[in-house]
């Protein structure tokens, strides 16, 4: 409100201001004055917060100390380096199974087939209904989803959560169908479809799926090719991978990451990290957009795991740590490191995260 | 910057009435500036009513130190830092400047810091800080407070 005279600030520069807070410090803000609480709910302040938001790359980790039987969950990033958070919100024991623009679709322990999406930041959640298909407890080979992923718009504040797996009738082995279910946050509704797949997927590959372009992505176990879930029509379709990254194997690793709204391979080998952007990607173009040499940190490699990145840098874990590497000056920086001896290591619970204002509520 | 260097110089005028005289490549930092000097309205001098003289040297100084090729990265990241080591009135003097000039770097910087002025302060001490009322009634205010308790903890 200029109206109020000099030394207050013009409407749009206290947006900006706001906009550079952390999640707590902005939610504290709204008790300043009426015209702080009406800014920091506006729909144009929101889109600018997660815009923002999208230049900070973070990731959460859950480290479960040896010497304690509770396991707690961490956030590291650039600008605030590390902080503790909890999910007790949820008021349930739960694993984190996606993360998507600020959302995270955690499964509850107790209660197989139970799905929440939350904001960590903002405390909010939403339980999703629960399935009427079988196929949530009657995934092969565990009984769970192979695949979880989390599909979230920043610009309509829509989501969509995917659980597909192998389907097994009861008493039997798995036929090969592949079942989908896909949740709608709009209809708050389930729905599902079935297909053929010959594919299994690791571990790594299954946490690390890629939201862009309204496509889910992950990498094969065979990490032959990359393979995509369009969700505007459901289908599952095949993308290939850069040319030379070439056949994968104990010393040439490769993962699939986001890089500012476009798919990413990050290939590890030996001495050498290479990232690929998929700058174009209806002609399916890769370029190589770096390579790091892996020198500084020779003895961490055979045990290290990218996690998140931007152009500007990229997160990676180990067992027992968490590294960041500047792409501008090449710095390596360790950001967080477990104090005892860690029960599992920190790459095996590590997603790629960032802080928004999105809301999942119905 | 402009590809082929142009000397023309660029005058300024302060709400206080100093004038500066800049050359066009350090103008042109402040898209404000810029799009009088592509507009043609930047022959004669150049009055700006909401900048007063303190403040439109350092942005002005500013602007100098990132045409000026001779600036080391590292030396240029110790300028910016020592550059907002100001007290709170220049600082939001600078903040206005910044934002009416649109130096887009300096904004940003500014920004952040005031931003980092609120991180973890009370709202009574950000009232104090930004010397705003709170128009709040006990209740409403005691309401937003229950709403987002894990923030006041």
């Amino acid at each position: 409100m200029s109206s109020r005279g000099d030394g207050f600030f013009p409407d749009e520069v206290v947006l900006q201001i706001l906009s550079r807070l952390p999640m707590k410090s902005l939610f504290r803000s709204k008790t300043v004055c009426k015209l702080w609480y009406r800014l920091s709910s506006d729909k144009y302040f929101v889109q600018l917060y997660n815009e923002l938001s999208v230049k900070n790359p973070m990731v959460l980790v859950e480290v479960s100390e040896a010497s304690e039987s509770k396991s707690s969950l961490i956030c590291v990033d650039n600008l605030r380096g590390v902080s503790e958070f909890s999910l007790d919100f949820l008021k349930d024991r739960v694993k984190v199974r996606a993360s998507c623009n600020g959302l995270l679709c955690c499964s509850s322990i107790p209660d197989k087939g139970v799905y929440y999406i939350c904001n960590p930041m903002t405390r909010e959640f939403r339980l999703l209904p629960r399935s009427r298909e079988r196929p949530v407890t009657r995934f092969y080979p565990d009984g769970e989803a192979i695949l979880v992923g989390l599909a979230c718009d920043l610009s309509s504040q829509k989501f969509k959560v995917v659980l597909a797996g192998y389907h097994r009738s009861f008493g039997q082995r798995s036929d090969g169908t592949f079942i989908c279910l896909v949740f709608d946050s709009e209809s708050n509704k389930w729905r599902k479809f079935v297909s053929f797949q010959d594919d299994h997927f690791t571990h790594m590959n299954r946490n690390q799926v890629v939201f862009v372009n309204g496509s889910l992505h992950w990498l094969t176990g065979s990490c032959s090719c990359i393979l995509v879930l369009d969700l505007d029509c459901d289908i599952w379709r095949k993308m290939p991978l850069p040319e030379q990254v070439g056949s994968v194997s104990a010393g040439n690793r490769i993962y699939l990451l986001e890089s500012d709204g476009c798919l990413s391979v990050l290939q590890i080998s030996d001495a050498w990290m290479n990232i690929w952007v998929l700058k174009d990607y209806e002609r399916e173009e890769w370029h190589l957009v770096d390579r790091v040499s892996l020198r500084c940190i020779r003895g961490l490699v055979p045990g290290i795991f990218p996690i998140s990145q931007t152009g500007e840098c990229v997160f990676l874990a180990t067992h027992k740590q968490v590294l960041v590497y500047q792409r501008n000056n090449r710095v390596w920086k360790e950001m967080y490191s477990v104090k005892n001896g860690s029960t599992l290591p920190l790459w095996f619970s590590a997603h790629a995260f960032r802080s928004t204002l999105f809301t999942c509520h119905y | 910057m402009s590809s082929s260097k142009s000397n023309k110089i660029v005058k300024l005028e302060s709400s206080d009435n100093k004038t500066f005289e800049v050359e066009e490549a350090v103008a042109v930092q402040s898209e404000t500036l810029k799009n009088m000097v592509d507009d043609g309205c930047a022959n004669d001098t150049i009055p700006l009513p909401n900048v007063n003289g303190k403040i439109l040297e350092m942005v002005l100084g500013w602007c100098k130190k990132h045409v000026d090729e001779t600036v080391t990265g590292d030396e240029l990241n110790k300028y910016e830092a020592d550059f907002l080591d100001l007290d709170q009135a220049d600082l939001y003097g600078l903040l206005m400047a910044a934002n009416f000039l649109n130096v887009k770097g300096l904004l940003d910087r500014v920004l952040q810091r005031v931003a980092d002025m609120i991180k973890g302060k009370k709202p009574e001490e950000i009232r104090r800080i930004f010397n705003i009322k709170n128009d709040f009634t006990p209740e409403e205010e005691e309401e937003i407070r229950l709403e987002n308790a894990w923030a006041f903890d």
